[in-house]
């Protein structure tokens, strides 16, 4: 009874949010989005549900925090460092041979990735005939991602990632830092086009050689997942790339069968009809 | 009887008459023959012979009648008849010695007879003629001879006469002879000829009939017809009789084998149009993901194959377990009340009905001749009811998976019924491989949202963990303020304390000038007391101006390095755009650069003793080690001078003495290379031994201590007398002007003197203008045990300085110690300029506090990149560690347990980079120590052996220093 009414006031929460502020939520994952809400609550130091509703309501601020908390910001440079390294060995070959390389990168976070993504181009000599449209719903982040900011407590591990990733240089070429923070060079930006882009609620904006969406519809229902996949499809060029999380699958959408497994141990997908 | 024994019989009746024939006719024909030889050889001689003997006695009366009548000479005549009757009587012979009948051999007897008188006659007829009385002659002939010549004449002929009377007695006989031949001969021939007919009348019917027969045969095989051959009555029993015999066999087999075959390829045919229709099952059911589509379609498919006018489809979901029967797919089911719903049971229940119970016992139920109104089947057109109904199971591995019901108007055949068995066996199999592979896609999917739903969870943990983790760095943040308040607070008091000792100082010393005061009778002493004063300070002036040189020769080293590393890059000319000439330039500026950090090197060495900073750390020297070590060092230098090299050590000396070798060896360095510089030829000799009393006494010789000699001898230029004090002086060569031959700062002398003078010994030097010079180090040999007291006192001050030992007083030690700033120079020059800087600057770099006194290990064999380097980290504070190899940089790591990082060169001499790195890592301790490699212009391979070799990250030589910086402020960062 009480899960019951806990949905009840979850889905009025959601819809409230999205009448309210235009995210739209309503058909991520229950329980992810239930753990989050739960969250919330606590820190707020509050009963139930509902009473945050209230709060979130009347109140941005609260709203604020409470996006943050269900807009999960976890990432990492060469987060997979395989999948880069099967990217830059399997698919450059590939991108090499077009005249300019489009790739979205659907839900960029703090940018992390699109920012490895950007140092293996460069790498391959590929970063001037690509452009790398880097989309997220969380603007918060997309303005750190934007800066190149990176908490210089992860760069070990991404040097790590990098080196693992297949990575030519001296990671400390492609960046600088200051007392606390790490910035990405701003030259390695050059072609990377930051913009809010809500998978939910918008429509593809253009044709991909490349899509990546990593560990974003994870956060989805069955029926939002599909539907994103669908814009995926309708979005990628013919034999187009799409990559999803490491732990992710195709298998069960609707799609499954218009790809190919081009690597399946690094999720790497190749449109095919 | 057969063709061959008949055959046999003919043919041999034949070949006796042919024989008879043949042997026949021989015979005749010899005796014909042997007749012809008689008549010939015999009769015909035989007349022949008479008929000549005839011919000779009447030639021979015609001569005789001759010689009368005197037509003939009678000599003449006479030989005539005497050769003529010569030769008759030859003939006669003749005939007389042949074989001879009877008859004959009468006449030939008379004929004898006559002869005899005849030849008697003849000779007196001769005898008469000879002897000319041919009258008597005449009359002889006339009488007697006459007539016996007829009588003998006649005699001939009737011989002649006889033998053709036999002669032809004989032709006659020969000739009957001959006709009863002809006729036997002619009477054999027909009776051939009719045995012939006769045999051949009686082989020849047996042969073609059953030619016929087997005609007959091999046209109806021919045609094909076998089944006629029974017909066939084969009555003979020859050959051909039995070949058709053997041919009816075959054909009928051939029938029999065809009636199989044909029957074989029936079922075959069939066999094939069920496999035809459970391969259609397969290719049309198997990708079907839907069970109930694929039974409807399974039902639309096989209903007409099957003849089935009504069929139905009932599956049970084996993941339900034991539950109904579901209706999956229909065929021509009527719909009730003609509202589309179908009207038969959706669901029917275990047991329930024939269609239950076939469910429930696996087994096939067939009604045939169906009750009226049991089901319809209806068109358009019409309606009519099957007559048949089949329920039939659906298995798969003995397990029931469902149930088809079909109804029949026309009935189920056989074929049909095994069809529907192979169908129903192949659709189970297909249902099967459906639901499991349902099964699986459910559990995949199902393992498929865990694993999402597990990576959720995992970046949330992540997201919850960073979000602890910055509430955490608060707290410690708040902590660490709270520690530094603390501190300021500590500091404060100590401070406090500091003054407050100050004070008791001074009020000691108020005491003591008071008691100075005190005694002021004593003059002379106070007087002195002043003079020490003064000198003291003059000695601290002294010491001041050294710090200053000390300084600033260290902060000379930093411009000058980056002009040394820059001017060498220029020099190497790597973007090809100088001049040859420029390049010269750039080497002389790198040169004169050089020359003048050695120079300031040896002006900072020299500083720091008369600051006395020069730390002296005594070791057991093995005196043969030096003595190699300068042989290494400077046999090259003297080769290429031509110079010889002689070391000699004598035996009275210890193999080692307590002293700082590395200072001894500096000092001994400079000598070396002092006698070779201003040696042109001979030899330059080096030699440890006990010194000699002269020596002895040319320094602050210690009783009681025992001394040692080391001396480096040359044959060079030599010293003038009043310029030996000179040269240890700094900054002096024996030749001071511009113009000297020979380069050098001129501090390498006197460097030595102070060193030798920190190892509690001096130089002496015994030198001849001209002839050369002999520089003497003499050494105390002490013992450690003898510094014990100097040790301990090490330890409490913690930098033991040589100059409280030897050349300051006690007193004046103290006042050395009392601001430990004095200690670190360059520091307290920073922190003077970024009090400078401060004014307007928020937060100078080099206060950053992740530097702040990090202790870094430089290793790096090369002196360059450790001054550019260090210069560097210096300046932000951080302190550095150095280590020329991997060897000393395990030392280092060793002796100093709090590095915070290590920047780790990889060429080096004795031990590389990656080797120490390797063993770096493979000690406990010093696993976590970031080490960031300085590779030069790396290769791909080059920055993975680093990695593998366990660096933590890499940096490309020549070095950015913000980049430096920034590798350095992420891998301190905690």
């Amino acid at each position: 009874m009480d899960d019951d009414l806990e949905k009840i006031e979850t889905t009025l929460l959601l819809e409230g949010i999205f009448r309210r502020y235009g995210y739209d939520f309503r058909k991520y994952s229950y329980a992810s989005i239930r753990r989050r809400i739960w969250h919330r609550i606590h820190l707020e130091g509050l009963p139930n549900v509902s009473c945050l509703q209230e709060k979130v309501l009347h109140d941005p601020e609260v709203f604020k925090r409470l996006l943050g908390d269900l807009v999960i910001p976890v990432t990492e440079m060469y987060r997979d460092p395989e999948m880069f390294l099967s990217f830059r060995r399997d698919i450059v070959p590939h991108l090499r041979k077009l005249p300019f390389v489009r790739i979205w990168h659907a839900g960029c976070s703090t940018g992390e990735e699109v920012h490895s993504l950007a140092i293996l181009l460069e790498e391959e000599g590929l970063l001037d005939q690509s452009r790398i449209y880097a989309t997220d719903i969380n603007e918060n982040a997309l303005e750190i991602a934007k800066d190149g900011i990176i908490p210089i407590d992860r760069m070990k591990q991404y040097t790590k990632n990098y080196q693992a990733a297949g990575g030519g240089r001296s990671f400390s070429d492609y960046y600088d830092s200051d007392n606390g923070g790490v910035r990405i060079k701003p030259h390695l930006r050059r072609n990377i086009v930051f913009a809010r882009h809500n998978l939910v609620t918008d429509s593809s904006f253009n044709e991909f050689h490349v899509i990546l969406c990593r560990n974003v519809m994870i956060y989805f229902n069955n029926q939002l997942r599909d539907q994103v996949h669908r814009l995926f499809y309708e979005s990628l060029a013919h034999e187009g790339i799409l990559i999803v999380g490491a732990k992710e699958s195709i298998s069960f959408t609707p799609m499954s069968d218009r790809y190919e497994t081009f690597n399946d141990r690094n999720r790497i997908f190749r449109k095919m009809r | 009887m057969k063709i061959k024994t008949k055959l046999a019989v003919g043919f041999t009746l034949l070949l006796l008459l042919l024989v008879g024939i043949t042997s026949f006719g021989y015979i005749r024909l010899s005796q014909m023959n042997h007749s012809l030889n008689q008549f010939y050889d015999n009769r015909f001689e035989k007349v022949r012979l008479a008929l000549a003997v005839r011919g000779e006695i009447n030639s021979s009366g015609r001569v005789m009648n001759d010689i009368m009548i005197g037509d003939q000479d009678p000599s003449e005549g006479v030989d005539e008849v005497t050769n003529r009757l010569t030769g008759a009587s030859k003939q006669f012979n003749t005939l007389s010695s042949m074989e001879l009948t009877g008859a004959e051999q009468d006449v030939m007897d008379g004929i004898m007879k006559v002869t005899e008188g005849y030849v008697t006659s003849l000779e007196t007829f001769i005898e008469l003629v000879k002897s000319g009385d041919v009258e008597k002659a005449k009359k002889l002939y006339a009488d007697k001879l006459r007539g016996e010549q007829r009588q003998l004449i006649d005699s001939m002929d009737e011989l002649v006469k006889t033998q053709e009377n036999a002669m032809k007695t004989e032709m006659a006989d020969s000739r009957t002879l001959y006709d009863k031949s002809v006729q036997t001969v002619a009477l054999f021939t027909i009776i051939g000829l009719i045995l012939g007919v006769a045999i051949v009348m009686w082989v020849f019917p047996s042969i073609t009939q059953g030619l016929n027969l087997l005609e007959r045969m091999a046209q109806r095989f021919g045609r094909g017809r076998l089944r006629s051959f029974v017909r066939f009555d084969i009555k003979s029993k020859d050959e051909l009789g039995e070949l058709a015999q053997l041919f009816k066999r075959i054909a009928l087999d051939l029938q029999v084998k065809n009636e199989r075959e044909a029957l074989l390829a029936s079922i075959q045919q069939r066999q094939g149009r069920v496999n035809a229709q459970i391969a259609r099952v397969t290719e049309l059911l198997q990708e079907g993901h839907d069970v109930k589509l694929v039974a409807q379609s399974f039902i639309s498919e096989f209903a007409p194959v099957l003849g089935v006018s009504y069929g139905l489809v009932y599956l049970s979901d084996p993941a339900a377990g034991e539950g109904n029967l579901e209706l999956s797919g229909s065929y021509a089911v009527l719909s009730e009340n003609g509202e589309g719903e179908p009207s038969v049971p959706s669901f029917v229940r275990p047991g329930e009905g024939l269609t239950g119970q076939c469910y429930q016992d696996a087994k096939p139920i067939v009604m045939e001749n169906l009750p009226e109104g049991y089901v319809k089947v209806s068109s358009g057109l019409g309606m009519t009811e099957p007559s048949t109904l089949i329920i039939q199971p659906i298995l798969y591995e003995n397990a029931v998976i469902g149930v088809i019901e079909l109804a029949s108007v026309d009935g189920f055949d056989s074929e049909r019924k095994e069809l529907l068995l192979a169908l129903c066996d192949k659709f189970g199999t297909i249902l099967n491989n459906i639901f499991s592979r349902l099964r699986v896609e459910e559990l995949l999917r199902e393992s498929q949202a865990m694993t999402e739903e597990l990576q959720v969870q995992s970046e949330e943990l992540v997201c919850q963990q960073e979000e602890l983790r910055e509430t955490n760095d608060k707290l410690e943040s708040q902590q660490d303020d709270l520690k530094k308040s603390e501190q300021r607070l500590q500091q404060q008091q100590e401070e406090l304390e500091h003054t407050n000792q100050e004070l008791t100082v001074k009020t000691i010393a108020l005491e003591q000038h008071i008691e100075r005061v005190e005694i002021q009778n004593r003059q002379i002493a106070l007087a002195n007391s002043e003079l020490e004063r003064q000198a003291l300070q003059l000695a601290l002036t002294s010491k001041y101006k050294s710090e200053f040189l000390a300084n600033m020769s260290h902060e000379l080293r930093t411009p000058l390095n980056s002009l040394l590393i820059l001017s060498e890059f220029l020099a190497e000319n790597e973007e090809g755009n100088l001049t040859d000439k420029q390049r010269e330039y750039m080497q002389t500026i790198h040169v004169s650069g050089h020359d003048l950090l050695k120079m300031i090197d040896e002006i900072l060495d020299l500083s720091k003793i008369d600051a006395g900073k020069m730390d002296i750390h005594p070791e057991w020297m093995v005196l043969g080690d030096l003595s190699a070590f300068l042989d290494n060092m400077f046999a090259p230098m003297a080769a290429a001078k031509r110079l010889s090299l002689i070391v000699d050590n004598s035996n009275d000396i210890p193999g080692a003495i307590w002293t700082d070798g590395h200072r001894l060896k500096q000092i001994m360095r400079n000598l070396f290379s002092n006698a070779i510089k201003f040696t042109d030829n001979g030899a330059v000799s080096f030699a440890v031994r006990r010194p000699s009393e002269q020596e002895l006494n040319s320094g602050g010789r210690e009783e009681g201590t025992r001394y040692i000699a080391l001396s480096v001898t040359d044959t060079g230029i030599g010293i003038h007398p009043d310029k030996r004090d000179l040269i240890f002086e700094a900054f002096r060569q024996a030749d001071g002007t511009t113009s000297r031959k020979y380069g050098g700062t001129g501090l390498g002398l006197t460097i030595s003197r102070e060193l030798a003078q920190l190892l509690g010994g001096w130089i002496h030097l015994d030198t001849e203008p001209d002839k050369g010079s002999t520089f003497t180090l003499v050494l105390p040999e002490r013992q450690p045990d003898q510094q014990s007291l100097e040790e301990e006192f090490q330890a409490y001050s913690s930098e033991w300085t040589a100059a409280s030992a030897e050349t300051m007083e006690a007193e004046s030690f103290d006042e050395i110690n009392v601001n430990p700033s004095d200690t670190i120079p360059s520091t307290s020059v920073l922190e003077v300029d970024s009090a400078q800087e401060g004014e307007d600057m928020p937060k100078p770099p080099e206060k950053e506090e992740v530097f702040d006194n990090k202790k870094i290990l430089l290793v790096d064999d090369d002196t360059r990149n450790m001054f550019a380097l260090s210069s560097v980290l210096e300046h932000h504070n951080m302190r550095v560690v150095y280590a020329e190899n991997g060897i000393e940089a395990l030392n280092r790591l060793d002796e100093e347990s709090d590095i915070d990082l290590v920047l780790m060169d990889i060429m080096m001499p004795v031990m590389d980079g990656y080797e120490a790195m390797k063993r770096i890592r493979d000690n406990e301790a010093w696993n976590k120590v970031p080490i960031i490699a300085l590779t030069a212009k790396a290769m791909m391979d080059d920055r993975n052996k680093c990695i593998e070799a366990g660096a933590s990250d890499y940096i490309t030589k020549p070095v950015n220093k913000d980049q430096l910086l920034s590798l350095i402020r992420v891998w301190l960062h905690r």
